[in-house]
């Protein structure tokens, strides 16, 4: 604390308190006798502060007295800038009794006369002073009243705060504020009176003046006179018309700072360049045009919580009435006609569950990995985690949905379809001129669209070829094992992304059904992967319907169409496999058995 | 399909894959997942996930699409799979049944991802109901 020196002892501080007279009215007469010498020389003072063993109890407390006001009033400098001693405000250094709190506590209406210092005492404890006197019966530690009676042996007298509310409490003005509660309203009138009562106590008592300030100031404040300087107790003195500092809570500053934009590690995922005609690299370059993946501004959308532009609030009835209406959607797509109430519920808070599940994933990887890996290895972690390491699948699914969304493509693909599939050639030759047949088609499409679909396709070219070579193989063996009835397979080829290992899977039910029938046993295949084998045996003699088949994801059969007649055209009869209680292990390979099982995709 | 994204090398395998990870979050954009972005926003939002780019809103939304996808075909099997009345007057179609999702078909699709919603066979009118008898004579 600057106020004290270097040496920390503070006489200086003392010089001036002593200046003022203030060591007189704090310490009272007698002691104040025995004190005076102490600060006669600054060698005395040291000598008096030291902590030493061999110093009376008296010695000690009246030290202690001595160093509570001298701290309390060298504390300023804690808070405020450290300025001389000479910038002190000497109104300042006065004692004040509105400085320790005290009006408010033992209720305030019946004055505890039988124990004047109750109060007092835990005014002077909330300054934390440890040596007040007349502790009394506030505390009952037994500890705490031998130190009073001690202190009471010892005559020391009460400090200057006990004796100023002990005549305080005496006075008119203190038994006058409890009374009139009732007339007592909160107007505007009297808030700003007490707000300029408050500044005007405020500036008087300011620790620190420069000379120039204070000769600006109200001649009153320089004057500091007791009589200008009433002892001010806005509790009880303006009970209804207390208003707070400042009209900005300070929680809400905080929050005004927090408005810093913040990159995640997430947030700088690996830009595509792509060559679009619309956006490319150089004009995003040059025109500062954003990519569209980047919603908005990062600090103005987040920050004010998506007030801006188009981004939208969910309440949670909202979210899960659209959770719903998604999951009727989905349904449809998938195939069902329609659903019970229960169901539809359990698979909306599913869903609801998923995203959760797969926000909380990928919070996690993102907070604990976020020095160690880049952005590109969070996300592939995170694809890990959740079960779609191989990409291939989902992009299945957006390829098999977004057909859905181009309906007139669409047309086009099924009337191709509806031509090749009634004629069930097994010509492999022939699903490649469909191949071609469709490539027209596809050119119709959103280039986007294409482009990933024309890669695609050329890994389906790939697969085809070598899909050839194990069906010719395989042909003659299924012709002799051929059966009669029932429905199924059909052959898929799923490829991974990072090797073209092809997982062949079987098809369990009739294709026409399924646009998303390759995904039927992709989560399968994993669980099962010895039995791959046993699936390349399994390929069905019908090799165009698998074909067929396998194209159809290409060509997006999708539900909505579902009701055109090409559709039913397209059913093949349905053929059994060998090994197909192995391929379902469970309960449904049961049900296959039967000759009931020509299932047919439902009749509209 | 390497050749779009300049700034990668396709030399490792590992490239390979930052390729087609890069790629497949371009394809994205291209596609608009069933679920809605704010739903899944909001969504990751209360989970504690934020992230301003869309590929990844997207990304979360077609994996759940997948998800709930695969779910309900899984349902789709089992209701197929329970033998229905065959009218014999129509001889075309040996069945006939209307696909319609219940409750018993989602469990047991539900069942394989962990999620039990097994309804109660019966329930019990007084403790002793479905006890042995001799240990409910008692």
């Amino acid at each position: 604390m600057a106020l004290l020196g270097e040496d920390g002892r503070g006489y200086e501080l003392a010089r001036k308190l002593e200046s003022q007279g203030i060591w007189r009215s704090w310490l009272g007469d007698a002691l104040y006798s025995s004190f005076i010498p102490f600060l006669s020389s600054p060698a005395a003072w040291d000598s008096f502060m030291l902590p030493d063993d061999s110093k009376s109890r008296p010695q000690i407390s009246l030290e202690l007295r001595a160093r509570a006001l001298l701290f309390d009033k060298a504390s300023v400098s804690l808070f405020a800038q450290p300025t001389a001693l000479s910038n002190l405000n000497p109104n300042y250094l006065e004692l004040h009794g509105d400085d320790v709190y005290f009006t408010l506590e033992n209720g305030g209406q019946d004055v505890d006369q039988r124990h004047p210092g109750v109060a007092a005492s835990s005014a002077t404890s909330s300054k934390g002073r440890s040596n007040a006197s007349g502790v009394g019966s506030r505390f009952s530690e037994p500890d705490v009243d031998a130190v009073s009676q001690r202190l009471r042996l010892e005559e020391l007298p009460e400090t200057w705060y006990n004796q100023f509310f002990e005549k305080y409490r005496a006075t008119k003005s203190y038994t006058l504020m409890f009374g009139d509660r009732d007339s007592e309203k909160r107007t505007p009138e009297q808030m700003s009176t007490y707000l300029s009562l408050i500044e005007n106590h405020k500036r008087r008592r300011l620790a620190f003046v420069d000379n120039i300030s204070s000769l600006r100031s109200n001649p009153a404040m320089v004057d500091g006179s007791p009589a200008d300087d009433a002892p001010l107790f806005p509790e009880t003195m303006s009970i209804f018309n207390c208003v707070p500092d400042s009209a900005v809570l300070i929680t809400r500053r905080l929050e005004n700072n927090q408005k810093v934009p913040f990159n995640g590690v997430l947030d700088n995922l690996p830009q595509t360049m792509t060559k679009s005609p619309v956006m490319s690299p150089i004009m995003i370059e040059r025109l500062g045009i954003r990519p569209e993946y980047l919603s908005m501004e990062q600090g103005q959308g987040w920050g004010k919580n998506g007030s801006q532009g188009s981004r939208k609030l969910l309440s949670q009835e909202q979210a899960s009435r659209i959770s719903q209406k998604v999951v009727v959607r989905l349904l449809h797509n998938v195939g069902f006609e329609s659903s019970s109430d229960t169901s539809l519920e359990v698979i909306a808070q599913l869903l609801s569950s998923h995203i959760n599940k797969l926000g909380r994933t990928l919070k996690l990887l993102a907070d604990s990995y976020r020095k160690q890996c880049s952005a590109t290895e969070l996300l592939k972690m995170f694809l890990q985690t959740a079960g779609y390491s191989n990409l291939w699948t989902v992009v299945e699914l957006m390829k098999d949905n977004s057909k859905s969304v181009a309906p007139q493509t669409q047309q086009q693909g099924l009337s191709i379809q509806g031509q090749n599939l009634p004629q069930q050639q097994p010509s492999v030759q022939q699903s490649q001129q469909m191949l071609r047949q469709m490539n027209p088609q596809m050119q119709q499409m959103n280039n986007p669209q294409y482009l990933a679909f024309q890669q695609q396709q050329q890994q389906w070219e790939r697969m085809r070829r070598r899909q050839q070579h194990q069906q010719l193989q395989q042909q003659q063996q299924l012709q002799q094992q051929q059966q009669q009835s029932t429905p199924r397979p059909g052959m898929n080829m799923n490829m991974s992304i990072d090797k073209d290992r092809p997982l062949v899977q079987v098809k369990m039910e009739a294709p026409s059904d399924f646009p998303l029938d390759r995904n039927t046993f992709t989560s399968m295949n994993p669980r099962q992967p010895q039995l791959r084998q046993q699936q390349l045996a399994a390929i069905s003699s019908f090799h165009a319907q698998a074909n067929n088949n396998a194209f159809r994801p290409m060509t997006s059969l999708q539900i909505p169409q579902i009701h055109s007649p090409t559709m039913s055209m397209a059913r093949a009869p349905p053929v059994k496999v060998e090994g197909f209680q192995e391929l379902m292990g469970g309960d449904s390979s049961a049900k296959h058995d039967s000759e009931e099982n020509k299932l047919l995709s439902p009749r509209k | 399909m390497n050749g779009q994204s300049s700034h990668q090398q396709p030399k490792d395998g590992r490239h390979d894959d930052d390729t087609a990870l890069t790629e497949f979050l371009a394809s994205l954009m291209d596609y608009t997942p069933t679920i809605p972005d704010e739903l899944v926003e909001h969504y990751l939002a209360k989970s504690g996930f934020q992230c301003p780019d869309t590929r990844l809103t997207r990304l979360v939304a077609v994996a759940t699409q997948k998800f709930i996808a695969d779910v309900a075909t899984d349902a789709l099997q089992q209701c197929k799979a329970r033998p229905a009345v065959i009218k014999d007057k129509r001889d075309k179609q040996q069945k006939e049944k209307r696909l319609i999702l219940t409750m018993e078909d989602l469990s047991k699709a539900l069942r394989e991802y962990g999620v039990n919603v097994k309804h109660q066979e019966y329930f019990a009118d007084t403790p002793t109901a479905g006890l042995d008898p001799a240990t409910r004579d008692e």
